[in-house]
């Protein structure tokens, strides 16, 4: 305000109040040019100086910060439940002690295939599928193998042990199968049974004979509710190494000798005179051998020949 | 050194514009670091008509500015001319509120805000309040604070213009990018540069004559005490010689410029020249007389239309400094004299002052030179604002950022 001083005053209108357009716009190719160069040079600038930050920061953390570790969290909530189903006898008790899953172990931290693989090691699973039910639970669904012979072996040590056969062969030690079901299964003899370090292998082209259970619980039911043992092995008397004949004993026939080559035959004759015998009211029969070239040898009780080959 | 700042001072003239780039070195010196200079379009009387065209010229010449000053401009400085400039004297007063009859700052600013209560004529805008100094109880004073009176006043001559005209120019800065810092009328710009402070202390009227218009500025104690523009410029003298003498502008102008003069002298009159000098079709010869005698009838206009526009301000004892010219018409010959003759004031045509570049030292610099100037005044006021923008503006400087 002093003398000879030009100025401008709030009250009144200056020139000031002409609002002046933004820096940024252009009108010209002159000032579109200027405004190019200076964003580029604005963006080299800022890329330069992010980078030195970047630099200097890793190098301050090397020089001056702690080693830290850097994980990656699974989502999802720890474990809490296992919904175990299962088509045989195998229960929710057994998955927890077979596969001792750790507590509070996060969902998405179990190994889906590792526990599938885990549990069909076990020869008594045939097929388990495992999948996760969101947030905090595990479905377990086991298809287990339906065991239909029991078979004694003798240990290492000389105990004796009984694994159960499963009709494609495979052996397993059958948790959970109560004494009374192992008892309604024959005792299978004549196999020759190979250990390996963690298993058994299986029997090999054991489905014939397993197929033969089968379709004589369903032919004829109280015949075959009796058999007790099935005994491979070949003409001769020694062990079987290369069977050709099958001895099953036990029930209304004592004693049922097969020959392995083509028992379907064998099966349908062997109904016939079971048929034939308990029409005739014979009230138990010895033997009946199927395995003879051109007929079949049966021996009954005292009211019938003792011996009759019947053609 | 840490208020460094490049500014730069525009002059949207109506023959051509110039840039200046000044270095402000510590709110001190000034360095003209730079100059750009482009053929004017889209500009009459000092007025903006094309906005495009103009936008071109003025841009163009900005962009070689910056490129021979190598940096940015930061701030930019604008001179004003044109017909539209208008100005009115005003007084406030103000009795000194204090008992004991000191005067307080509230008086002098209650007195200040008094003479700047009148609003300028609808559509206009104010360009400067020019403070004409204080009269406690009818003494001049310098600065009446603290002094001992009973009634204050204060004079102040207001300059306006066209709100749209000065919009115009301002938009066709905006438009490259860069902000409008102030400004400042042509006449005073061009009296910064031409006449020092002992003259304008003594009184002097410096008249800028341009390519459009004519500006003037009238300098009592020190202030500027009137200020004026005068429609016409060495453009009409040229337009005067194509008309009067029948030929084109462009040899009109070469005429002007190569044997304009302003007065008539005896010996001239039957002096010839050659319009093309060549002896080809059309080429002939021109009286001499009829040039001086066309060009001295305007600039005699010129000077007349001053003198009664000033009236009785125009008094040679209150301007013993006489009159200074300036502005590139200030080179025709014998102007001086003419003025003289007409104003009854001694005139003589104004130099730029020695620190200047040789090639801005001409008198058709002055205005520009005087913004940049005025520019330098301008940040020693604003120096404690710039101080803490000092290390943002210093990296940006050194990124060669505007």
């Amino acid at each position: 305000m002093k003398k000879g001083e030009t100025s401008q005053s709030a009250d009144s209108r200056d020139w000031r109040v002409i609002r002046q357009s933004p820096a940024g716009k252009a009108v010209t190719d002159a000032a579109r040019r200027r405004r190019r160069h200076f964003f580029l040079k604005l963006a080299g600038v800022s890329s330069l100086f992010v980078g030195l930050l970047g630099v200097g920061t890793y190098a301050f953390l090397f020089v001056f910060g702690e080693s830290e570790i850097w994980s990656m969290k699974a989502p999802g909530e720890p474990l809490r439940s296992v919904n175990f189903s299962s088509n045989g006898v195998l229960d929710n008790v057994w998955f927890q002690e077979t596969v001792e899953l750790p507590l509070q172990v996060p969902l998405m931290g179990i190994d889906l295939f590792a526990l599938k693989g885990q549990l069909e090691k076990f020869g008594q699973v045939k097929e388990a599928s495992i999948s996760r039910a969101f947030p905090d639970a595990l479905n377990v669904e086991i298809d287990e193998r339906e065991p239909l012979f029991r078979i004694r072996i003798r240990a290492q040590g000389g105990a004796l042990s009984d694994l159960l056969v499963a009709r494609d062969g495979t052996l397993f030690e059958g948790d959970r199968f109560s004494r009374k079901a192992r008892a309604g299964m024959p005792y299978l003899g004549g196999v020759r049974v190979v250990q390996t370090e963690e298993d058994f292998l299986p029997l090999p082209e054991f489905d014939q004979i397993a197929s033969l259970l089968l379709e004589a619980r369903q032919r004829i039911p109280g015949v075959a509710r009796g058999w007790q043992v099935f005994h491979l092995q070949d003409g001769s008397s020694a062990p079987a190494v290369y069977p050709n004949t099958l001895r099953v004993r036990g029930g209304y026939v004592f004693e049922t000798v097969f020959k392995l080559d083509s028992l379907a035959v064998q099966f349908d004759r062997l109904i016939e005179i079971i048929h034939y015998l308990q029409k005739q009211g014979v009230p138990s029969v010895k033997k009946i051998d199927l395995s003879l070239t051109g007929g079949v040898a049966v021996q009954t009780g005292s009211s019938l020949p003792s011996l009759r080959l019947l053609n | 050194m840490g208020n460094d700042r490049i500014i730069g001072a525009i002059e949207i003239g109506t023959s051509k514009v110039v840039v200046l780039v000044g270095e402000v070195v510590g709110d001190r010196s000034l360095n003209i670091v730079g100059m750009g200079q482009s053929t004017s379009m889209g500009v009459r009387k000092g007025e903006i008509v094309n906005f495009g065209a103009a936008s071109n010229a003025t841009h163009a010449a900005i962009m070689a500015a910056e490129k021979s000053a190598g940096t940015t401009i930061e701030m930019v400085y604008l001179t004003q001319t044109g017909g539209h400039l208008d100005g009115f004297f005003s007084f406030g007063a103000a009795n000194v509120s204090a008992s004991d009859g000191l005067v307080l700052r509230a008086d002098i600013e209650s007195t200040v805000a008094n003479a700047k209560r009148k609003q300028p004529p609808p559509g206009r805008v104010y360009i400067h309040h020019i403070n004409n100094g204080f009269r406690l109880d009818g003494r001049a004073v310098d600065d009446p604070q603290t002094m001992k009176g009973e009634r204050l006043e204060v004079g102040y001559w207001h300059v306006h213009g066209d709100e749209r005209k000065v919009s115009d120019q301002i938009h066709v800065i905006n438009g490259f990018g860069l902000q409008v810092q102030d400004i400042i009328l042509s006449s005073i710009a061009s009296g910064c540069m031409v006449a020092d402070e002992e003259a304008r202390k003594s009184g002097v009227l410096v008249i800028d004559i341009g390519c459009g218009t004519t500006d003037y500025a009238l300098y009592f104690n020190g202030c500027v005490a009137r200020t004026g523009v005068v429609r016409i410029g060495g453009d009409h003298l040229t337009n005067d010689l194509s008309i009067g003498l029948r030929i084109s502008r462009k040899h009109a102008e070469n005429l002007k410029l190569q044997f304009g003069k302003a007065v008539i002298d005896k010996s001239d009159k039957n002096d010839a020249i050659w319009l093309f000098g060549d002896l080809t079709i059309g080429d002939r010869k021109i009286s001499k007389g009829a040039i001086y005698q066309i060009i001295h009838a305007r600039v005699e206009e010129i000077f007349s239309i001053i003198k009664r526009e000033l009236g009785d301000h125009l008094d040679p004892h209150k301007i013993p400094a006489g009159v200074i010219l300036s502005g590139g018409c200030s080179g025709l010959r014998k102007i001086a004299e003419e003025s003289t003759r007409v104003l009854g004031v001694t005139t003589r045509v104004g130099e730029n002052p020695a620190w200047v570049l040789e090639s801005v030292r001409q008198p058709e610099y002055s205005s520009v030179l005087g913004v940049l100037y005025y520019g330098l005044t301008a940040q020693r006021t604003a120096g404690s604002e710039q101080s803490e923008r000092g290390i943002f503006r210093k990296m940006a400087r050194m990124l060669n950022f505007a």
